[in-house]
């Protein structure tokens, strides 16, 4: 099972999270065109390497969080600590 | 259609013989070593086609530019060996009770090619329409499957809602009683619905287009795709022209290069600088050992998560939905069986005492409609035939005669009209999702 | 704070309904108890400093006084629990503008596991780190157990023994309980 290192609760079971997916910016809803907005949804790198990405902690502490995940390993890097900062332990 | 029966009668120019019961009967008894499938010539470096990725997609493509259009110089270059990707790790299941009437239709077409298959490419690909059933344990699954089989009846497809009794008269070994955790309230039913030898569709496919001419190039891997003109970085991206790839046997020149590289469709496509709505997943499968033949049809459940069929042999063929998160590794994992073993066991509790063989996993490139993305990029000669997901094996037939159609005229034919890339900008998405959540 | 008040809420677990073994002996090692109807209200406000001041607690902690738990449940909410009417009262008169005050008695299950082999049987059906270096009493914490996602308070009895407090969504109750029971067979676990 993967552990996932939440910065709330800790390495948890990846069964306890959901996950959402590759992380983007989000374009300003005020100013974007349909299609930017579209590429903002759909478009993605899907790399096989290092990808941020985001996660919510369903099971735990209820709170999105974006992390550094190596896609063909699996191993995570630079994770966030309670408050946004990062650099934690994997 | 020419059929290559007719080229393989005997033997054609290539020295194939003709597969045939005698033919077997004939190696049985002389045990003599079988001729190779397809021929191993030097790689050439230029081509006026180069398709990437030896899954059946790719063998397809190049097949029907062979037969249908007379396009013959032509190579399918794969990293590894043919059906090394999802096209020799699925679970075969063929079927074309989709949702949507784009998806019906095409998968529909795929159905009447994989039918005829046997004869056109003279293998024993053993199709064996079984017949197919999705099971409903709630009210909205029920729903869905009146709306599928409703779309599917309009277009002439062999599908319905049943009651349970019916699904018990069909599937003897399910548990059908309002007891059950999960209580079976109908099923959609699709008779033509069944399941195919993958190998043999990729060898068939192999082997038919070996014979026109097409070259294939086994542990040839894509490094680069080489585009000048294009806005983006290097040259490459919209607006430009591509003109060859780069391998690691050496530089190919090619007007057109064709990405049918399935789970690794998006590193392909960046390195034309061209960007997808694809994210890469595992779907993990598992069998178990052989038992005397009680299951006679494909049995799925989208709420379970899980499908089933048994193959010829006995062993019981299991799939289940793609793995949680994005993952370019083929690892199987622990929750899998053990999810898988929990929901088998609510719809068959009978076999509780089966052993698992083994577990595997393929990579698959989801889209955000379930539906995939073919024909043109914003790169002139690059085309691609991706975003097959869970559901892509079925589709190889239509596929392969779709996209060389689109090569051979430059035009997107009507038939996959619907799943060109820009429908992505304008919000057109064709939502399969309701058909095909459940990987198969 | 066992509620000894007449249940304002039905408990979603039927008594009598449990597969518990006939085995009831006050020297049981292992109980289980079930505490629905005990009264919780939910605090949430942005300002975790804010939370921290009205109710003595943080995030990953609970504080007792008397028969009231005040726990940080998340980061920025608090869960009260105690006496109905009594936990209703304490977080009206601390609500401050911004807070998000909300009765949750009628939407959660409440089962207490106490007992020497508490961490045992939760272990069976959890992957929570249930040591006492990262569980010790007065911890808080979230996580699906019996695939239940449930908050979980580390509360030992006054007598020191282990005791943990789950509560969930109420239409859990009953599979939560008989899931319990069935991690705890083996150590001989007793209901009430
Ligand atoms: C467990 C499982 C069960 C499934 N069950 C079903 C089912 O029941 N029914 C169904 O219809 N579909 C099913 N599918 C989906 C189906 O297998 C795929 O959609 C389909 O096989 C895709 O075929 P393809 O030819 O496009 O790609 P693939 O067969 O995946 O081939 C892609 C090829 O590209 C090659 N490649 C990648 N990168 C490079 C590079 N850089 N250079 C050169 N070559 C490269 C790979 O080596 C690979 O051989 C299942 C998939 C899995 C994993
Ligand atoms: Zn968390």
């Amino acid at each position: 099972m993967l552990l996932v290192p939440c910065p709330n609760c800790g390495p948890r079971n990846s069964s306890d999270l959901r996950y959402v997916g590759e992380s983007h910016k989000r374009p300003d809803p005020a100013t974007t065109t349909p299609e930017e907005w579209r590429t903002y949804l759909y478009m993605h790198k899907n790399p096989a390497d290092w990808m941020m990405e985001t996660w919510y902690c369903s099971s735990g502490c209820r709170r999105f969080f974006t992390i550094e995940r190596h896609t063909a390993t699996s191993e995570f890097r630079n994770p966030p600590l309670p408050g946004g900062k990062r650099g934690g332990r994997a | 259609m020419p059929s290559v029966t007719n080229m393989l009668r005997d033997k054609n120019q290539h020295g194939q013989r003709r597969y045939s019961a005698f033919g077997l009967l004939r190696k049985g008894l002389s045990n003599q070593p079988w001729p190779r499938v397809w021929r191993e010539v030097p790689l050439k470096d230029s081509y006026d086609v180069v398709i990437i990725g030896g899954g059946v997609h790719g063998l397809a493509t190049a097949y029907y530019l062979a037969v249908n259009h007379g396009i013959t110089n032509v190579a399918v270059v794969d990293k590894a060996y043919l059906g090394s990707g999802g096209s020799g790790r699925n679970t075969a299941i063929v079927r074309s009770n989709y949702l949507t009437p784009e998806g019906v239709a095409f998968y529909d077409r795929s159905l009447t090619l994989y039918n005829s298959m046997a004869d056109d490419l003279n293998i024993n690909v053993m199709f064996s329409e079984r017949g197919h059933l999705t099971l409903a344990h709630n009210d909205s699954s029920l729903r869905t499957m009146h709306w599928r089989a409703e779309v599917n009846k309009l277009q002439d497809i062999d599908s319905s809602v049943i009651d349970p009794a019916e699904i018990k008269k069909i599937v003897p070994s399910l548990d059908v009683t309002s007891e059950a955790r999960y209580p079976i309230l109908g099923a959609l039913y699709h008779p033509p619905g069944g399941i195919i030898r993958h190998d043999a569709v990729v060898w068939g496919y192999a082997r038919a287009a070996d014979a026109y001419g097409v070259e294939m190039h086994q542990k040839t891997e894509v490094l680069d795709i080489l585009v000048e003109g294009g806005e983006g970085r290097d040259g490459k991206g919209a607006g430009g022209q591509v003109t060859g790839v780069m391998t690691n046997r050496g530089k190919i020149s090619a007007p057109i290069v064709v990405n049918c590289t399935a789970g690794w469709a998006s590193l392909i496509s960046d390195m034309a600088g061209v960007d997808l709505p694809i994210s890469t997943r595992p779907l993990q499968a598992a069998v178990t050992e052989p038992v005397k033949v009680f299951l006679p049809a494909v049995v799925v459940s989208g709420s379970l998560h899980t499908y089933v069929s048994q193959t010829d042999r006995g062993e019981l063929v299991f799939g289940a939905a793609v793995d949680p998160y994005n993952n370019y590794s083929i690892r199987g994992s622990l929750e899998f069986t053990e999810g898988l073993a929990g929901h088998v066991m609510e719809l068959m509790p009978g076999i509780s005492r089966m052993k698992l063989l083994r577990q595997w996993a393929g990579l698959c490139d989801m889209t955000p409609d379930y539906s995939p993305i073919m024909g043109a990029t914003p790169v002139e000669g690059f085309l691609c035939d991706v975003g097959w997901g869970t559901y892509g094996f079925k589709a190889g037939p239509v596929s392969g005669e779709a996209m060389a159609e689109c090569i051979a005229t430059e035009k997107m034919p009507a038939i996959i009209a619907a799943f060109g890339l820009e429908r992505f900008a304008k919000g057109d998405l064709v939502g399969e999702k309701g058909a095909a959540a459940v990987g198969h | 704070m066992a509620n000894t008040q007449t249940p304002v809420f039905r408990s979603p677990v039927a008594a009598g309904s449990s597969t518990a073994p006939a085995t009831m002996g006050a020297t049981s090692a292992l109980s289980l108890a079930d505490e629905t109807g005990v009264g919780i209200v939910s605090v949430r406000n942005r300002d975790e400093g804010s939370l921290i001041e009205r109710f003595a607690t943080r995030f990953g902690r609970a504080t007792r006084s008397g028969n009231t738990l005040m726990a940080g449940q998340r980061p920025g909410e608090c869960i009260i629990m105690g006496d109905r009417s009594g936990v209703v009262g304490l977080a009206a008169s601390k609500q401050l503008a911004g807070d998000a005050v909300v009765e949750l008695t009628h939407g959660r299950v409440v089962l207490r596991v106490t007992g020497a082999q508490a961490s045992s049987t939760l272990e069976k059906v959890c992957s929570l780190d249930w040591s006492d270096a990262m569980m010790p009493n007065g911890a808080v914490t979230s996580g699906s157990v019996a695939k239940v996602t449930c908050d979980v308070i580390r509360d030992d009895a006054a007598n020191g023994t282990r005791s943990y407090l789950l509560t969930a969504d109420r239409s859990f109750g009953q599979y939560l309980f008989d899931a319990l029971v069935d991690a705890g067979d083996e150590f001989g676990i007793v209901v009430g």
